[in-house]
């Protein structure tokens, strides 16, 4: 190798150069460059932006959320919406950066019987199965759409079993934790009669799709709040109960509902009918292949989905991840499935409710700070919250309580933009 | 100090770039070390190179700080792209573990400097465009910032408050709960 740079440690030593400290940051390109990489936890943006008046308006700057948000690339996650008779809002973040619970906390008194369906790209989606609606909310703006179950519905009986609300912008460096104003999908999975159906709201057409229905299986069928479905691109999945477990996969991309064996040898397990939640259908790659994670004690045993050639699928036995190792301090502790999140992070409890989180692919460990009360539906929000938003008032709230027609229930917002 | 060596069999085979320091200093280096720099590398492409690259915004106290960066990027990239042909599955991976670990030693030692050489490197790295370092450097002064309040920084950093009271207290009403 050349000795280009020689003895370059002893250069240390020499006058300073004659840029001062505070030229670089005076550079509003060099201080974007910098404050692009604080922490995407929200206080750190907007503690920045009482350090003088040009960080504040730079930190105000849209350009600059928009470069912050590309940066940052997946927003962090803010804490869990919880349905503890109500709708609120749980913090995970640290002590000092926690965000307090009635910030995202249902504001509007919904009807009762509400609950939190799930909880993706940032917004909430609450169902109302007695007076038929759904609510889509945006917690970070405020925002809320009221969407009454589809029409064709009408007069029928139907029991809503899983959903989701799921970002629908298709610009390229379009980066999911900031979609408030970007069109969205609403899904739903139910039950009518002997029949399991399924269906697309999008946001664009305010209107209802085509209503999907298959067979129910010819046996009990039940399902368990405690098993969270996933999302995959463009279809939700989730577990049916009963004599035998099954996945029911709704992918509206391709105008598909399907039921899906489980694998075979996952039978063996007890953990599949202890009533927590044991196992998870996570996305395999970006081609919307499957995975199927079953918890057993401290073991996640993994099964990957793959196809033949002529399309044939089946399940391959995987890895088998070990927990007990890094968690042998608690031997007498039981583990359970919260829930996984957009970025492929599980996020699992023990019986003693801490929580914690693993990466899939990086198998990165992380504990959360909050320990969370008993209750079994946690729905993980993340969601930028970035000062651009923390303007934001909610002014003149008008309720419609008109149902029969899909009706903006919309909180009044003024976006005072900083001078 | 940190002028022309006389280099060894490899480096006399290379093709070897003049670096021109604010204080005329002269560092002849590698080009593969130098178009780390995107600047440099668009200087070489256009053929402006002959008789040295002045970079009358750097100083020979940087430069060397940022050679020395750029050498050991350079190597580490070098030897990841010899190592890929040689080496089975898991050796290929070990090695690739070890380099990583070996340039994130490298990184840390690197940014042990005082603040002034920090922002300096701040803005030769923006001057001469190379990605790793700027991003490196930038993320330092971020992690210092990290969790501090509007005072710590303001007094870090030597920055005037020019926030009026009633700004500072309109801000402070609309994030209230960041600050509490």
């Amino acid at each position: 190798m050349s000795e280009d740079s020689g003895e370059i440690t002893g250069g240390g030593e020499q006058r300073p150069s004659s840029a001062v400290p505070a030229t670089t940051l005076e550079d509003n390109n060099l201080l974007s460059l910098v404050l692009c990489r604080l922490p995407s936890v929200p206080p750190s943006l907007l503690r920045a932006s009482l350090v003088c008046k040009s960080w504040h308006s730079l930190i105000s700057d849209p350009h600059f959320i928009r470069n912050f948000r590309a940066h940052q690339k997946k927003p962090p996650l803010l804490g869990f919406s919880d349905n503890l008779g109500k709708i609120e809002f749980t913090t995970v973040l640290g002590p000092s950066d926690s965000i307090p619970a009635e910030r995202f906390s249902l504001p509007l008194p919904v009807h009762p019987g509400s609950c939190v369906l799930r909880s993706h790209h940032g917004r909430v989606l609450v169902l109302n199965q007695v007076q038929r609606y759904f609510l889509v909310w945006d917690p970070v703006t405020g925002e809320q759409l009221n969407v009454a179950f589809p029409p064709a519905l009408d007069g029928n009986m139907v029991f809503i079993l899983d959903g989701g609300v799921v970002c629908a912008a298709t610009d390229r460096d379009h980066v999911h934790g900031a979609c408030h104003s970007d069109p969205f999908r609403l899904v739903f999975i139910g039950v009518l009669g002997a029949h399991i159906i399924a269906s697309v709201y999008s946001s664009e057409t305010l209107a209802w799709g085509n209503l999907f229905s298959i067979m129910q299986p010819p046996y009990v069928v039940r399902i368990s709040f405690n098993c969270p479905s996933t999302l995959l691109g463009n279809s939700i999945c989730m577990s049916l109960f009963g004599e035998k477990t099954l996945i029911l996969q709704f992918d509206w991309g391709r105008g598909n509902l399907a039921l899906i064996d489980i694998p075979s040898d996952a039978h063996q397990f007890d953990a599949l009918n202890s009533g927590m939640c044991h196992f998870m259908i996570t996305p395999a790659d970006d081609s919307g292949g499957l995975n199927f994670y079953l918890l057993s004690t401290f073991s996640i045993y993994v099964w990957k989905r793959v196809f033949n050639r002529v399309g044939i699928a089946r399940w391959v036995r995987g890895n088998t991840i070990e927990l007990g190792n890094l968690y042998s301090q608690k031997p007498t502790m039981r583990l359970s499935i919260l829930g996984l999140d957009e970025d492929n992070n599980m996020i699992l409890k023990f019986t003693d409710s801490v929580v914690f989180t693993v990466n899939l692919e990086s198998m990165e460990f992380k504990t959360l700070s909050t320990e969370l009360p008993c209750s079994f539906y946690f729905h993980p929000f993340k969601s930028f919250y970035t000062p651009d938003q923390s303007y934001t008032e909610a002014l003149n709230i008008v309720i419609s309580t008109k149902l029969s027609d899909t009706i903006f229930f919309r909180v009044g917002i003024s976006c005072q933009q900083p001078s | 100090m940190a002028s022309a060596g006389s280099g060894d069999e490899k480096a006399a085979a290379a093709a070897m770039i003049t670096l021109i320091s604010s204080d005329n200093e002269k560092f002849e280096v590698t080009e593969a070390t130098a178009t780390l720099s995107q600047t440099i590398r668009h200087m070489i492409e256009d053929g402006c190179t002959d008789g040295g690259v002045p970079l009358p915004n750097v100083t020979s106290k940087i430069l060397a700080r940022v050679i020395e960066y750029c050498k050991k990027h350079a190597t580490a990239a070098a030897g990841e792209e010899g190592s890929s042909s040689s080496f089975s599955d898991a050796a290929f991976l070990e090695v690739d573990r070890a380099f990583l670990e070996e340039l994130e030693e490298f990184d840390d030692a690197f940014l042990e400097v005082d603040r002034a050489t920090l922002f300096d490197l701040i803005l030769a790295a923006n001057y001469l465009d190379i990605k790793g370092l700027l991003n490196l450097t930038c993320q330092k002064v971020a992690d210092s910032v990290k969790g501090k309040t509007p005072e710590q920084i303001r007094e870090m950093y030597n920055i005037v408050n020019d926030l009026t009271p009633e700004e500072e207290a309109e801000i402070r009403r609309e994030t209230q709960w960041a600050f509490e």
